[in-house]
C-alpha cells in the first residue's frame, strides 16, 4: 500500500525544486562580487554582522547546559505523546474501561514526572 | 468491534506493583518539603511490602504478561535478597554524605528504582525484559555511584561505571540480537525451540557468537574476570552504601538471569557454553584473590574479592545441574550476609575516620570496639570459607556439586583460590586484633583548637560522626547480618531449603 | 490480543488515485499554495498598515499589488555571499530544508474528499496526524542549522531560542490534537473531517483548538513568541547573516507554515472542507477558513507585545503542557463514558 505515499515524492521533488532554486538563484543572478575597492567594503561584507564594532568570529560556539535539559525533558514528554496517538485513535472502537485505565495510568506516570521536574525548579528558565 | 481486555494475574506481579507505586511516591515525596524527611521510612516501607508480596507468591510457578516475566522460586529468592540488600542500603545511607547532598529521597528514589529493574530482572524470561530489567539496574546505579558530590573518586567512579556499564549492555544487546536472529524468537523457551528447531542452528556461529556476547554482556555486570576492571574503582569511588548495594543486590539480579538464560534458552547449547563459563570463572577466581592481596583499601579489597567471590557463583551455573543453581543460590545468599556485615563495619569506620577506608584505620579496633571487630572478623573469616560459617557450607555445595558433574578441576580452582584468599582476608582479621592501636595518619591530624574559627569549620566534616558505633541502624544491620553468617554456617538447613526452592522452579529444564 | 489489535481499522483510507492524478492534484494543491504566499504577504503589510493608521504599500501596480513580485525582484538581484566563520554547504542548505519540511507537509492537508476519481488531497494515509508533526519539525533542523552555521552570535542565539521553543511548544500542540483523535477514532485526516457532520470539533475541543492555536503561533515563531527572530534585540535572530532569496526562503517557509497550521486546524477544529453549497465548493471553503485563521494571525502580530523568554518557556511547559494533559485525560473518559 506504499503506492498512496506517491504524492509525498512528488511534494519531495518541489520542495527540492524550489528550495534548491532559491538557495543558488542569486549565484546566477545577482552580481558576482562588490564593485570599487577591493580592500575595505568587499573584505568587510563578509564580516559577520555586530553593530559597528570589530566583529567577533568564532565558530565554537556551545549550547548551554539548559537547554539541554529543555531536550532532554522534550524526548520524555514528546514520547509520551507519540505513545498516546496509537491508543487514543482505538479509544473510541474499543469502547473498554481497560484501556481507558491503561491510557490514565500512562498520563498520571508522566504527570508525576511532570511534577517532579517542576518543582526541581528545572522548568525555570535560567 | 469487541475488544476484551487481557487477563492480568494482579498476584503474580503484585512485587513489581508494589515497588513501582512505592517509586512514585518516594519521587514525590522528594520534592514536598513537608514529607522529604519521611524517606528512608517510605523505603523500608515500600520494600518491607514488597518482601510480603514476595513471600505471599513463595509457592507460585506462572508466566505473567504474556510470558515476558516468570514469577516462580528463582525470582522469589532472588528478589528476596536484592530487597534484603537495599533496605540495608537504606539504612546505611542514613546521615551519609551521598544521600544528604543528593537530597534524601532522590537518592532513595534511584535506589528503589534500581530495585524495580532487579525485580524484574530475577523474574525475566523474554529477552525484551531481560534487558528492560538491565538498564532499570543500571541507569540508576550509575548516577548513584557519582552522588557524593563532593568527591571526586565518587563522581569518576559514577562516569566510569557509566561507559563500563554501556559497553556491557551494548555487547548484551548485540548477543541478543544475534540469538533473535538464529531463533526468530524472544521468549527465553521459545528461543530454545527455535534454536532445535533450526537446521544445524545449535553449533551456527551466529548462535555461537551471540551466546559469546551475551556471557560477556552479563559478566561486565556481575564483575566476572577478564570484565572486572571497572570494579575496584567504582567500588572504592562509590559511597559505601550504594557499594554494598551493588556488590550484592546486582549479583543476586544479574545471576538471576544468567541462570534463566543459559539454563532455559541456551540449555540446548549447554556442551558449547560450559567450558568458556569454566574457563572465565576459572579466570575470575585467579585474577580476584590475586589482586585483592596488594590491596590497602578495605573497599578496593572487597571490589577484588568481589570479582572471585563471582567466580566461585558462575562455577554453579557451569554444572548446568539443579544441585548447581541450589549452590549458587545458597552461595548468593550467604554472600549477602557476609558483605552487608563487612560493608556496615566499613561505613561506621569511615564516618569515625574522615571517610578514610584504609586498612590501617582498623588498627586495635578489637581491643577498643569489640562489637565492631567481630562482624568484620566473622565476614571475613565467611568470606574465606572458613567454618563455622555460611561461606563454608556455601563452597561445600558448589565443590559438591561440581564434583558430582565430573568438573573436578574447577573444584579444585575454587579450593586453590580459597587458600590464597586467606592471605588477604586474614591480614584484616590480623589487623583488627594483633596490631596496637596507633595513629593511622599522624600527620593528618591538625589542632583545630588553635585555628580561627572559618578554618577550623571548614575542618571539620559535617558528615562526620564520632559515635557512629552506637547509631542502631548502623549497627543493626552489621550485627544481624553476622547472626545470620554465623547461624547459616551452623544450621543450614533453612538455607538449604531456600535455595532448593529456587533450583526446584527449574527442575523442568534442567536436571 | 495482538492480533485484534493489528485487526482494529486505524483509518479507512483504501482508496488510491490513479498514478497521473495523484501527481497532477499535487501539482495543483503546491500551485495553489504558493500563488496564495505572496499574496500573504502583501495582505499582512496592508492590514497592518491599516491597524496602525498606514497606508501599507501602494505604490508598485495598483493598490501596490505588485508589491510581492518587486520584493521577490529585489531579492533575486542580491549578491550570494558566504559570511567568515560561517560552515560550508550547512549554510547555504540549511533555508533550503526549512522550505522542503514546508512544501512536505503540505501534502496531508484535505481540500475535499474522494468526488468521482480524485481524493482532495495529497495523500491519506493512515498515520495521518503524525505525518504533520513528523514533516513539520524538520524545519526546525533548517532554523537550528541556519543559526549555527552562520558564525555570528546575534545568529546563534536565534538558533539556541528557536531550538527550546519548537521543542517546547510542540508536546502541547501534539496534546492539543489528541482530544480530536480520540473523539473521532482516526488518525486520518478525511475521517477526522467527515467525523464532524453534526458538530466541529471547535465546541467540545475548544480547549485543545486554543492550545493549537497558541503552538501553532509558537511553532511558525510568529509574534508574539517571534522571539528567535526579534528583530530589536537579535536583528532576525537564525537570519541575521543572510541575504537575497537565501532569507527569502526562511520567510518564504515561515508563510507556508503559517498556512500549513491554519489548515491543520480548520481541519481538525473547524470542519475542514465542510460548508453550505454543492461538494465542487469544498476546496473554496477548506481556502477561506485557512485564510481567515491567517488573517487572525496577523492581527494577533499587530496586537499583542512579544514574549519575554522566560515567560516563554514557562508558559509553554507550565500551562499549556499541564492544560493539554488535562484536556487528554477528560476526553478519554468521556469518550469512554459515553
Amino acid at each position: 500500500m506504499l503506492h498512496q505515499y506517491l504524492p509525498v515524492l512528488v511534494f519531495a521533488a518541489l520542495g527540492i525544486l524550489v528550495g534548491g532554486a532559491f538557495a543558488t538563484l542569486n549565484l546566477v543572478l545577482g552580481p558576482k562580487r562588490l564593485k570599487g575597492d577591493e580592500s575595505s567594503a568587499a573584505i568587510r561584507q563578509m564580516d559577520p554582522y555586530e553593530c559597528g564594532l570589530p566583529s567577533e568570529i568564532s565558530k565554537t560556539f556551545r549550547f548551554g547546559v539548559s537547554f539541554y535539559l529543555v531536550a532532554m525533558l522534550f524526548i520524555l514528554f514528546d514520547i509520551e505523546v507519540v505513545f498516546l496517538y496509537p491508543v487514543g485513535a482505538i479509544l473510541k472502537s474499543t469502547d473498554s474501561v481497560f484501556v481507558l485505565a491503561e491510557v490514565v495510568l500512562f498520563v498520571a506516570l508522566l504527570f508525576v514526572a511532570l511534577i517532579y521536574v517542576w518543582r526541581k525548579g528545572a522548568l525555570d528558565w535560567r | 468491534m469487541s475488544f476484551d481486555a487481557p487477563t492480568i494475574d494482579y498476584a503474580g506481579l503484585s512485587p513489581v506493583i508494589a515497588l513501582t507505586v512505592g517509586l512514585v511516591v518516594i519521587v514525590l515525596a522528594a520534592v514536598f518539603d513537608s514529607v522529604r524527611r519521611f524517606g528512608p521510612a517510605l523505603a523500608l516501607l515500600t520494600y518491607a511490602v514488597t518482601a510480603g508480596c514476595l513471600i505471599w507468591q513463595w509457592n507460585a510457578n506462572l508466566d505473567l504478561v504474556s510470558g515476558s516475566l516468570r514469577i516462580d522460586g528463582l525470582a522469589v529468592t532472588l528478589s528476596l535478597l536484592a530487597v534484603i540488600a537495599a533496605a540495608v542500603a537504606v539504612l546505611l545511607a542514613i546521615g551519609d554524605p551521598s544521600e544528604t547532598q543528593a537530597g534524601r529521597s532522590d537518592w532513595l528514589a534511584l535506589l528503589t528504582g534500581s530495585l524495580l529493574g532487579m525485580v524484574i530482572l530475577a523474574q525475566a524470561t523474554s529477552m525484551l525484559t531481560f534487558f528492560v530489567g538491565l538498564e532499570l539496574l543500571s541507569i540508576p546505579l550509575y548516577a548513584l555511584c557519582g552522588t557524593n558530590l563532593r568527591r571526586r573518586e565518587s563522581l569518576e567512579s559514577g562516569l566510569k561505571y557509566l561507559i563500563v556499564g554501556s559497553v556491557g549492555s551494548a555487547t548484551l544487546l548485540y548477543g541478543l540480537a544475534m540469538i533473535y536472529g538464529a531463533s526468530g524468537a524472544t521468549g527465553f523457551q521459545a528461543i530454545s525451540d527455535g534454536l532445535q528447531a533450526g537446521d544445524g542452528m545449535l553449533s551456527d556461529s551466529l548462535t555461537l557468537v551471540g551466546v559469546g556476547m551475551v556471557a560477556v554482556g552479563l559478566a561486565f555486570k556481575v564483575s566476572i574476570a577478564p570484565f572486572h576492571q571497572w570494579t575496584p574503582d567504582v567500588y572504592q569511588g562509590a559511597p559505601t552504601p550504594v557499594t554494598a548495594f551493588m556488590a550484592v543486590a546486582t549479583k543476586a539480579a544479574a545471576f538471576a538471569v544468567f541462570i534463566r538464560f543459559f539454563l532455559v534458552a541456551l540449555g540446548p547449547l549447554a556442551d558449547q557454553w560450559d567450558v568458556m563459563l569454566a574457563a572465565l570463572a576459572a579466570l575470575s577466581i585467579v585474577v580476584g584473590n590475586v589482586g585483592a592481596l596488594a590491596q590497602t583499601s578495605l573497599k578496593r579489597m572487597l571490589g577484588y574479592s568481589g570479582v572471585a567471590q563471582a567466580g566461585y557463583m558462575l562455577a554453579g551455573i557451569v554444572t548446568a545441574t539443579q544441585a548447581g543453581v541450589d549452590a549458587l543460590v545458597f552461595y548468593l545468599a550467604a554472600y549477602v550476609a557476609m558483605n552487608v556485615a563487612a560493608f556496615a563495619v566499613v561505613v561506621i569506620r569511615e564516618r569515625q575516620n574522615g571517610f578514610s577506608d584504609d586498612i590501617s584505620t582498623l588498627r586495635g579496633l578489637g581491643r577498643e570496639k569489640p562489637l565492631l571487630a567481630w562482624p568484620l572478623t566473622i565476614a571475613m573469616l565467611a568470606l574465606a570459607g572458613l567454618p563455622p560459617t555460611a561461606g563454608f557450607i556455601g563452597k561445600l555445595y558448589l565443590i559438591e556439586a561440581l564434583v558430582d558433574d565430573d568438573w573436578t578441576w574447577l573444584a579444585v580452582m575454587i579450593a586453590i583460590g580459597t587458600m590464597i584468599s586467606l592471605g588477604y582476608y586474614l591480614r584484616v582479621v590480623a589487623t583488627l586484633w594483633m596490631s596496637p592501636a596507633g595513629q593511622a595518619e599522624a600527620g593528618a591530624e591538625i589542632d583545630t583548637a588553635s585555628l580561627p574559627p572559618q578554618i577550623a569549620g571548614a575542618q571539620a566534616d559535617p558528615f562526620e560522626d564520632s559515635r557512629a558505633d552506637r547509631r542502631w541502624y548502623l549497627v543493626a544491620p552489621a550485627l544481624i547480618a553476622t547472626a545470620a553468617a554465623l547461624f547459616f554456617g551452623v544450621i543450614p538447613q533453612p538455607l538449604v531449603d531456600f535455595a532448593q526452592h529456587a533450583g526446584d522452579a527449574l527442575s523442568v529444564w534442567i536436571s | 490480543m495482538p492480533d485484534l489489535v493489528l485487526g482494529l481499522p486505524l483509518a479507512d483510507t483504501n482508496f488510491v488515485d490513479a498514478t497521473w492524478i495523484m501527481i497532477v492534484k499535487s501539482l495543483v494543491i503546491f500551485i495553489v499554495i504558493l500563488s496564495l504566499v505572496p499574496l500573504l504577504l502583501l495582505g499582512e503589510r496592508k492590514l497592518l498598515g491599516r491597524f496602525q493608521q498606514r497606508y501599507g504599500p501602494n505604490r508598485v501596480g495598483p493598490y501596490g499589488l505588485g508589491q510581492p513580485l518587486a520584493d521577490v525582484g529585489k531579492l533575486l538581484s542580491k549578491q550570494a555571499f558566504r559570511p567568515k566563520g560561517a560552515v560550508p554547504f550547512l549554510y547555504e542548505i540549511a533555508p533550503a530544508l526549512t522550505i522542503i519540511s514546508a512544501v512536505l507537509t503540505l501534502a496531508i492537508l484535505p481540500f475535499g474528499d474522494v468526488q468521482g476519481d480524485v481524493g482532495f488531497y495529497g495523500i491519506d494515509v493512515p498515520i495521518g496526524i503524525l505525518y504533520f508533526f513528523a514533516f513539520s519539525s524538520i524545519a526546525f533542523y533548517g532554523l537550528l542549522l541556519g543559526g549555527w552555521a552562520s558564525g555570528s552570535k546575534y545568529s546563534f542565539l536565534g538558533a539556541m531560542r528557536s531550538a527550546a521553543q519548537l521543542i517546547s511548544y510542540e508536546i502541547a500542540m501534539g496534546l492539543s490534537l489528541l482530544g480530536v483523535v480520540m473523539m473521532a477514532g482516526s488518525l486520518s485526516l478525511v475521517d477526522i473531517v467527515k467525523a464532524q457532520g453534526e458538530v466541529w470539533y471547535v465546541v467540545p475541543q475548544i480547549v485543545g483548538f486554543l492550545i493549537f492555536l497558541v503552538g501553532g503561533f509558537a511553532e511558525t515563531n510568529r509574534p508574539p513568541f517571534d522571539l528567535p527572530e526579534a528583530d530589536a534585540e537579535l536583528v532576525a535572530g537564525y537570519g541575521t547573516e543572510y541575504g537575497g532569496m537565501r532569507f527569502g526562503s526562511f520567510m518564504f517557509a515561515e508563510y507556508m507554515e503559517m498556512l500549513i497550521v491554519s489548515g491543520i486546524a480548520s481541519t481538525m477544529f473547524l470542519g475542514g472542507w465542510m460548508g453550505p453549497g454543492p461538494p465542487g465548493l469544498d476546496p473554496v471553503w477548506m481556502l477561506l477558513k485557512m485564510i481567515v485563521l491567517t488573517i487572525f494571525f496577523i492581527w494577533i502580530r499587530a496586537t499583542l507585545p512579544r514574549f519575554r523568554y522566560d515567560q516563554l518557556m514557562s508558559f509553554g511547559w507550565k500551562i499549556l503542557l499541564p492544560l493539554a494533559t488535562l484536556n487528554v485525560l477528560v476526553t478519554a473518559v468521556l469518550v469512554v463514558v459515553t
